[in-house]
């Protein structure tokens, strides 16, 4: 065996698997969650997006980016993907700002009016929820969760139809921070491992 | 546990009696209906194979092999499952066709389920 060809000896406990799930009302202590927000496509991506600024840049004699000078300017966390699905409060969630008039009752549609105003509830909690490591049972499993704080789709509501294809709608919710909190970050990530798996025992 | 031993664990969690598919015993010992047969092959970290098993009914109706097929695709769920081995471990999932039906030219009566994995794994050798 060649001496760096080899693979950390956990790595089969510290895999994250499957695309995952996006939801709503989730609980880190017990994995339960409210409500499962959409059916997905391709995979859902996440970036924290930092911005950072160099306090050393315009100074002389200094080298550019140095760790002392270096300061997080803010974070514009991302979630971003396809759905599959939709109903009419997953579709107010897309469009943004926005409020739903009826329930969709026998014979009445739901009706989602955009506004030109931003309400605080338009801004709400979401979860990407992934299964993680070996131990991925159904009742016990272990996640990856990432929580992202004060959430809103930025790029609005988008429909792509395609012949004997299923529609999808495009998402990119952004986490925000709040000027009541100034310190918090906009999201959490929460790393949990399951307990022991049944397959494979002898 | 070696790899071997995992999947014949993992082949065996469904109720019935698994064999390895040229270990199924012969004449005197061949085993009663149903049972399962399925394929060993293994690899190691960065390599997924095509692995196959198959359950074997001898019965009129499709109906008790199309609920064993139905128990067995809920165990092993559209996520595929993580067994681990020696050395780390492998994750089995659904291939497609995930189950297919067929017959036996010999008798009519037999009934068996093919169901069709991708089994990547994830161990050092």
């Amino acid at each position: 065996m060649a001496r760096f060809t080899k693979i950390p000896e956990d790595t089969f406990a510290h895999l994250q698997l499957n695309a995952g799930i996006l939801v709503t009302g989730f609980e880190p202590d017990t994995g339960e969650y409210e409500k499962l927000i959409a059916s997905t496509s391709g995979g859902i991506t996440f970036n924290s997006n930092p911005t950072y600024k160099d306090f050393g840049a315009d100074i002389d004699n200094c080298p550019k980016n140095s760790m002392e000078l270096k300061r997080i300017e803010a974070f514009d966390p991302v979630l971003s993907g396809t759905m599959l699905t939709i109903d009419a409060e997953t579709c107010k969630t897309l469009v943004g700002a926005a409020t739903v008039s009826t329930p969709q009752t026998a014979g009445k549609p739901a009706k989602i009016t955009p506004s030109m105003v931003l309400a605080k509830t338009d801004f709400k909690p979401i979860s990407f929820v992934g299964d993680y490591s070996q131990d991925n049972s159904s009742e016990t499993g272990g996640f990856v969760a990432i929580e992202l704080l004060n959430a809103l789709n930025t790029t609005g509501f988008q429909l792509r139809t395609a012949d004997n294809d299923k529609g999808q709608f495009a998402f990119e919710f952004h986490g925000h921070a709040s000027i009541k909190t100034p310190d918090v970050v906009p999201f959490n990530v929460y790393i949990k491992a399951g307990s022991t798996n049944v397959g494979g025992k002898e | 546990m070696t790899k071997e031993q995992a999947l014949h664990a993992f082949y065996s969690e469904f109720g019935l009696p698994a064999y390895q598919e040229d270990a199924v015993p012969t004449g005197a010992d061949k085993p009663e209906f149903p049972y399962i047969t399925y394929e060993v092959a293994t690899d190691s970290f960065g390599s997924e194979l095509p692995l196959s098993m198959s359950v074997w009914y001898r019965t009129t109706s499709w109906s008790e092999p199309n609920a064993k097929a139905r128990e067995i695709a809920e165990k092993v769920t559209r996520g595929g499952r993580m067994i681990p081995c020696d050395g780390g471990g492998f994750w089995v999932k659904p291939a497609e066709p995930f189950i297919r039906s067929t017959g036996d030219e010999s008798d009519n009566m037999i009934k068996r389920k093919i169901f069709n994995f991708s089994i990547e794994y994830i161990t050092e050798v």
